[in-house]
């Protein structure tokens, strides 16, 4: 009696451990580098995302502080997001027998309600927005010299005051998979400073796939001792487990 | 040269107190503390794999670096191996051993170069952490425990016991090494013991199985591979079986069986606290400038292996160098001396590997609070300082340890010296000592800069 509900505790514990790795791999997407520092003319610039970069909007806050590592709170705060110049010449290459022929830029079609149901993110979003227009022109700057960056123009987003002195909110989007360049624009104390965040987007499934194959390995590891099993290495009073 | 008295065991036995001798003898030991870290550690793994992407807010970092990593170094220092008496991994392995074990032997080339193999894993999982940012980045640090997971889950249905603990799991290793130095140890009583043909201890009974280490307490002389399980203490039908509390670091007064593997391990170490405590530092970045202009490259993996050869070659070279010295003064040759005094400098090694961890414990340790509450939906600690103390206090703290570090290494020097070389004591001694005094040097220089955070 002891001895079958042990097992079945067994199996349910199993099945927990195991559930470890299902549930992620059905849910996880994206990746990248969540949190990065760059140092520039003595102020330190921190971009970090909310949540693993990903396709479609991102949370993120930059971070400013000072060369006595106060934190500057009298800034104002842009992000341009384009495509790195690798991946956009790659996709020339790729798409050049139609080159042109899709150029379609939009990033309304983000949805809050697909990664963030928080109603400040979509005050956030809503003030990205907002800003397009306003910065729409600094954009197409940036713009004219990337012949490669057609389908995917560079976009920038104004960022707000976040809780703490020389922290800075909003939302990016990142429209597809692949290498793309976020550049902190910071305007403080006189200066104009930018600093350059490569982040990569993962396929949706890459990281699924990863936690899949982990647990292929595991399973298929104790499917083949299940196999294999000599009847000698059942259980014995001298080889109980160590539980 | 080991007299019988240096065998026998040393210390307070505390299982002459009726009450941790119960509790060390009870059915829910060491259980009742092994499956809530399960629970834990399934949390943290939960948090690590979905829960946010920035390590400064993900709930599963800070409990597995700020609390958990800190911990262990002095949790070996006190308790020895406990923790993989209640290890998740072994728990793990343990289920799966269960269900589907094979129990087959433990592979002879594992049994003769597991310590390489664990020596080498463990120089490469802190080169990854750098290289790859496996701390910093909870998905990677998720993927490292899965891995672990999938080596224990092979080892658990093919190989008896806990043969990933005892030969491949580098913290069993590392806990190994720091074990040695631990104020607990289990001990049988030789006398007792000499008339004993059941080796119950080794072989298990039926009621509890035998030692998961593979440890045999009749000949036991080193605590690098006792989890403080307490199997062997239920199976005794001799009341053989002490718990001794001990000075630390007096296991390595007379290491019996000195192997040049352990020996290197203990220096390497020091060179990874070295690497450790370097990249946080601000001068970091100069320091990989200088690099890139010596490799011609830009390349981290270059500067950082470059960096990391150089910190490990640096210990091991100076162990090196002074066992040559000593090999001059001491007639013995030097690959015995380095073999024998690289021990020494494990207690070094533990109060730098504490001192580095204690930065991250007491500056970064609120976060495990404010990412514990945005867990349950409160978010708190935007834009406040994690830090439980201030710099110049675990400064303190940090020069402490290393103060009491020296002492213990170089105690341990003289009392190698002492034991191994009667007629040449001081001779042995003086330059292992100036050694000591010189790895504690660079390590008070390096805690005195300051350091970034990593929360």
């Amino acid at each position: 009696m002891i001895a079958g509900r042990s097992g079945r505790l067994m199996q349910v514990v199993l099945l927990l451990v195991a559930s470890l790795w299902v549930v992620p791999g059905a849910q996880a997407d994206g990746g990248g580098e969540p949190e990065m520092i760059r140092e520039v003319d003595g102020y330190k610039i921190g971009l970090v995302f909310s949540q693993e970069p990903s396709l479609g909007e991102n949370k993120v806050s930059v971070i400013v502080e000072d060369h006595q590592q106060r934190g500057v709170g009298a800034a104002s705060v842009m992000i341009l997001v384009r495509l790195s110049e690798q991946e956009s010449s790659a996709r020339a290459e790729d798409t050049h027998p139609v080159e042109g022929s899709e150029s379609i830029h939009d990033t309304d079609g983000a949805k809050p309600d697909d990664h963030d149901d928080d109603p400040a993110s979509e005050i956030a979003h809503d003030d990205a927005d907002a800003s397009n227009s306003d910065e729409q022109h600094a954009s197409d700057e940036h713009t004219s010299a990337e012949t490669g960056r057609d389908q995917h123009p560079p976009t920038s987003y104004v960022l707000e005051a976040g809780h703490a002195i020389g922290e800075f909110e909003g939302l990016v989007v990142l429209e597809t998979a692949g290498a793309w360049e976020l550049i902190v624009i910071l305007e403080a104390e006189g200066k104009r400073l930018e600093a350059l965040f490569p982040v990569h987007i993962e396929g949706r499934n890459v990281r699924g796939g990863i936690l899949a194959a982990i647990l292929g390995i595991n399973l298929a590891i104790i499917a083949a001792a299940a196999v294999v099993k000599p009847r000698s290495a059942q259980i014995t009073k001298n080889e109980r487990q160590f539980s | 040269m080991t007299s019988a008295k240096q065998l026998s065991p040393q210390g307070t036995n505390l299982l002459q107190n009726r009450g941790i001798k119960r509790l060390l003898q009870s059915r829910w030991y060491p259980a009742i503390v092994q499956w809530p870290t399960l629970i834990l550690f399934m949390l943290i793994m939960f948090q690590l794999l979905l829960g946010p992407s920035s390590a400064h807010d993900n709930f599963g970092t800070a409990l597995t670096w700020v609390l958990w990593w800190p911990l262990i170094p002095i949790m070996f220092v006190f308790l020895g191996r406990f923790w993989c008496a209640i290890c998740p991994f072994a728990t793990l392995n343990d289920l799966v051993q269960k269900i589907v074990g094979n129990h087959r032997p433990v592979p002879r080339f594992l049994k003769k170069y597991g310590i390489w193999i664990i020596d080498a894993l463990f120089i490469f999982i802190t080169w990854s952490d750098h290289v790859w940012g496996v701390v910093e980045n909870p998905w990677g640090s998720g993927i490292l425990m899965l891995t672990l997971t999938t080596g224990v889950v092979f080892s658990g249905a093919f190989w008896e016991r806990r043969t990933f603990c005892r030969h491949l799991c580098f913290l069993g290793g590392l806990s190994g090494n720091y074990a040695r130095s631990g104020m607990l140890a289990i001990r049988a009583t030789p006398e007792i013991c000499a008339d004993c043909t059941k080796a119950a201890c080794y072989k298990g009974s039926a009621h509890t199985p035998g030692c998961p280490l593979f440890e045999f307490p009749k000949t036991m002389t080193s605590n690098a591979n006792c989890n403080l399980c307490a199997h062997c203490l239920k199976n005794c039908p001799n009341d053989s079986i002490q718990l001794l509390l001990r000075p630390p670091t007096q296991e390595l007064w007379f290491i019996r069986k000195p192997r040049l593997e352990e020996a290197f391990l203990s220096a390497v170490i020091m060179g990874i606290v070295f690497v450790q405590n370097i990249t946080m530092l601000e001068v970091w970045g100069s320091i990989l400038h200088v690099l890139e202009r010596l490799t011609g490259t830009d390349s981290y993996y270059v500067t950082f292996s470059s960096a990391f050869l150089i910190a490990m070659a640096i210990p091991v070279s100076l162990l090196l160098i002074v066992s040559w010295v000593v090999a001059r003064l001491n007639g013995a040759p030097m690959l015995r001396n380095f073999t024998l005094f690289g021990y020494a400098i494990i207690a070094l090694d533990i109060a730098a590997h504490i001192g580095h961890n204690l930065f991250h414990l007491l500056a970064e340790g609120k976060s495990i609070f404010y990412t514990g509450l945005a867990l349950l939906g409160k978010q708190v600690g935007h834009g406040l300082s994690p830090a439980i103390l201030s710099m110049s206090a675990i400064q303190g703290l940090q020069y402490a340890l290393i103060a009491l570090g020296f002492l213990g290494s170089s105690y341990v020097a003289y009392r190698i010296a002492r034991s191994n070389f009667p007629q040449h004591t001081w001779r042995s001694f003086l330059p292992y000592g100036a050694l000591m005094l010189l790895l504690a040097l660079i390590n008070i220089w390096l805690f005195a800069m300051p350091m970034a955070m990593r929360m």
